[in-house]
């Protein structure tokens, strides 16, 4: 049943654990850099923060690019209170009602802290119907001053959920930043193996405000065909939603693809083609349910003239939280599924411009 | 629950074998708060399942050289016997601190293998999206509860989640889920005792695995004062659950102390809760004042920290403390009783903050005053 797809396991979990918030990225940035340089002529780093690399394959066909997103969700650190407990806002797409009572880490030294909220003792009954607000809770580092606090970060500084990579039996893993570190390792794994065609392989940054490093990217290189590699969101949860729409995408089910999100409407043509490299490779892949999230894809198809796009992912349990949940075999199936891809992509012909004769 | 099943020193023989024994000796002489804190958090002991838990406190009391007892609710009593004649008469003093967590139990497997669940205790609802757990099954595993990512949650206004509506993952499909956990197992916060900066820490159960450090602490101090007092130290349960606390309760009957203090943690001070609700983590010991206190214990407790120049807070309370001390002082004839507590912020979520020094201050305080009661304490009334 386990596939072989010489997926890095030993990089996932580094990359997971290491700490990259949006516009804070280095962390992750170092240990992908480091992975590479044995396996790529050159690689470059772009005023966004994104890795740019060009791999080099047996033919060259239609400009290709992959992009995984290093950044992750977190927080900023806005204020320091006389108390020494800080103040912090959140950095990307976080609901409020997961966040009271969790564990994070503070600042470049990754001090332990927590997200404090009121004891239920103390609540009035109104209260307990309301939301706590992040803007009521305060991260607690163990400072009782202003200037202990100023030791450890300061306003600007990010802070990160606090969750370590593990295996949950023999199936399953579990760690923080599964979105996007799973595509990132994935993509990784292309460059590092051969490759039928050349690709462009682009580590972004800033996809949790907006898809910016992606846009960047896409503009330098002109793509005719994108690619994004995510981890998305399982639905397979007990939940009204699923139970009217239908619980997927599920963990096991194999790898993801899109047909519309937020963000993009999928090619036709290109969803065929990743349909039949499945088929042809006998990987079973799902659905992603239409119309939810957005993906660096979105910046990808739009970039200057256009390019035909598509995003490939890995369901992962409670992404934008404090840890996911992801099957190893999707994991795997999704990297063969890329890589089965490369070669029908490398096909693509860049169309000459809108296709007005189909419309 | 019988004190055959729960021995100590078959449970102390059986879990300590060898160099494990003589660190554990080394530890216990040391009295370090912060390793007996991070083993007792360590230790579920959810409201009703606290025997292991006594059993650790069992073996941590004997080698402080106490003997200890069993009772049928499962509390453990630590006895020290003071200095004079093997029997008395000495003040018998009972310090007390339940022992016992918060938590949650298995109540439906679903067919797609997700725990539903409901409280034991004063579960707080709001942080539970996102919590790390372990889930006591046939083996321990760990699970987390399930959150709904923004992206798929459907249109309005959103509420605050309500239990009903939460489930834990365990990562297994339904049978194999239903093989491993049964409805009825106990599910705990999963949350390593963390330090921090300034000399505080983070973990779950400190509300009140931190008592019932302080009140070893205590013992270990009395040991060395040897006063005239036999001292009882106490590991209660089921103070978390029900209107009246039972171990407590119980405990107080069967040991019919002259004089108990009731350990437990208060309110750390943060934004939004400020005095009078609310008391400095690393400021000392709360002493609380009101009618669930004798007024001479609360006088003499006061008179002693200021004469051992041991910080302290004043925590008012007009009614009940919070604690199990109710159940204490009406125990029997009525029982002199006092409440002596520790600041604490974010009580009831995984994430319980506390000063380790407030930890040793009360174990000071506790101590020293056990030596003020050689003496005993009188309204001065009469």
């Amino acid at each position: 049943m386990a596939r072989n797809s010489g997926f890095p396991w030993a990089l996932f979990e580094a990359l997971s654990n290491a700490r990259g918030v949006t516009g804070d990225e280095g962390p992750v940035r170092k240990i992908l850099k480091d992975f590479l340089k044995p396996h790529v002529d050159s690689m470059e780093v772009d005023a966004m923060g994104s890795i740019l690399v060009q791999k080099k394959g047996k033919t060259a066909g239609a400009r290709i690019l992959l992009g995984a997103h290093m950044d992750e969700v977190g927080f900023m650190v806005m204020k320091i209170e006389k108390s020494g407990l800080f103040r912090v806002a959140k950095v990307g797409g976080l609901d409020d009602r997961m966040l009271a009572g969790k564990r994070v880490r503070v600042g470049p030294g990754a001090a332990p802290g927590v997200l404090g909220a009121k004891a239920p003792h103390l609540l009035k009954a109104e209260d307990k119907a309301k939301i706590v607000k992040l803007e009521d809770m305060t991260v607690d580092v163990g400072a009782s001053t202003e200037a202990e606090a100023r030791k450890i970060a300061s306003p600007g500084d990010t802070a990160t959920f606090e969750s370590t990579f593990e295996s949950w039996g023999p199936s399953l893993v579990r760690g923080k930043a599964f979105d996007d570190r799973v595509g990132c390792a994935i993509l990784a794994a292309l460059v590092a193996g051969p490759s039928p065609v050349d690709f462009v392989a682009v580590f972004t940054t800033q996809e949790e405000i907006g898809l910016r490093g992606a846009r960047v990217a896409a503009q330098k290189f002109e793509p005719d065909v994108a690619v994004a590699l995510e981890g998305t969101g399982a639905a397979d949860t007990p939940s009204k939603r699923s139970e009217a729409l239908g619980a997927f995408p599920r963990l096991g089910d194999g790898p993801v693809l899109t047909r519309r999100d937020s963000s993009t409407i999928t090619d036709r043509e290109i969803f065929a083609l990743f349909e039949e490299a499945a088929g042809k490779a006998g990987i079973r892949w799902q659905e992603k349910r239409p119309g939810i999230g957005g993906t660096d894809a979105g910046e990808f198809h739009r970039a200057r003239s256009g390019a035909r796009s598509i995003s490939l992912s890995v369901p992962c349990r409670y992404i934008h939280s404090p840890a996911a949940l992801a099957a190893r075999s999707d994991i795997e199936a999704a990297l063969e599924l890329a890589r089965a891809a490369l070669s029908p992509l490398g096909r693509v012909k860049r169309p000459a411009g809108p296709r007005l004769e189909k419309s | 629950m019988a004190l055959r099943k729960i021995s100590p020193k078959k449970s102390a023989a059986k879990e300590a074998h060898g160099r494990d024994r003589r660190a554990r000796a080394q530890a216990a002489r040391k009295g370090s708060a912060l390793a007996w804190l991070r083993e007792a958090v360590e230790i579920p002991g959810v409201s009703g399942h606290e025997e292991a838990l006594a059993c650790w406190f069992a073996g941590v009391a004997t080698q402080l050289g106490a003997e200890v007892r069993m009772n049928r609710l499962g509390s453990c009593v630590a006895e020290r016997r003071g200095k004079g004649a093997p029997r008395g008469p000495r003040p018998r003093v009972l310090i007390s601190a339940h022992a016992d967590s918060i938590g949650l139990v298995v109540t439906h497997i679903t067919p797609g293998g997700f725990l539903r669940v409901a409280p034991i205790g004063g579960v707080d609802a709001r942080i539970l999206p996102g919590q790390d757990v372990w889930v006591h099954g046939r083996q321990t595993l760990p699970g987390m509860f399930g959150s709904i990512p923004p992206h798929f949650q459907s249109g309005g206004p959103p509420k605050p989640f309500e239990l009903d509506e939460l489930f834990v993952d365990i990562g297994l499909a339904g049978p194999a889920a239903r093989r491993a956990v049964s409805v009825g197992d106990l599910v705990s916060y999963r949350s390593p005792l963390t330090e921090m900066a300034g000399g505080r820490v983070y973990g779950r159960a400190m509300d009140n695995r931190a008592s019932v450090v302080a009140a070893l602490l205590a013992l270990e101090q009395v040991a060395r004062l040897n006063p005239a007092v036999d001292l009882l130290v106490a590991a209660t349960t089921m103070e978390e659950v029900g209107r009246i606390c039972v171990g407590g309760m119980t405990t107080a009957h069967i040991e019919r102390p002259d004089y108990a203090i009731t350990l437990d943690v208060t309110h750390g001070e943060m934004p939004g809760v400020e005095e009078p609700h609310a008391y400095k983590l690393g400021g000392g010991p709360a002493l609380c004042v009101g009618p669930h206190i004798h007024p001479a214990m609360f006088k003499a407790l006061v008179e002693t920290a200021e004469r051992e120049k041991i910080p302290y807070q004043v925590e008012p309370a007009p009614a009940s403390t919070g604690t199990e001390v109710g159940d204490i002082q009406t125990a029997g004839e009525g029982i002199p009783s006092a409440v002596v507590s520790i600041p604490l912020r974010y009580m009831h979520s995984a994430v319980e903050t506390l000063c380790l020094a407030d930890l040793e201050k009360v174990a000071r305080l506790l101590a020293r005053f056990v030596v003020r009661l050689e003496r005993g304490v009188t309204r001065g009334e009469d």
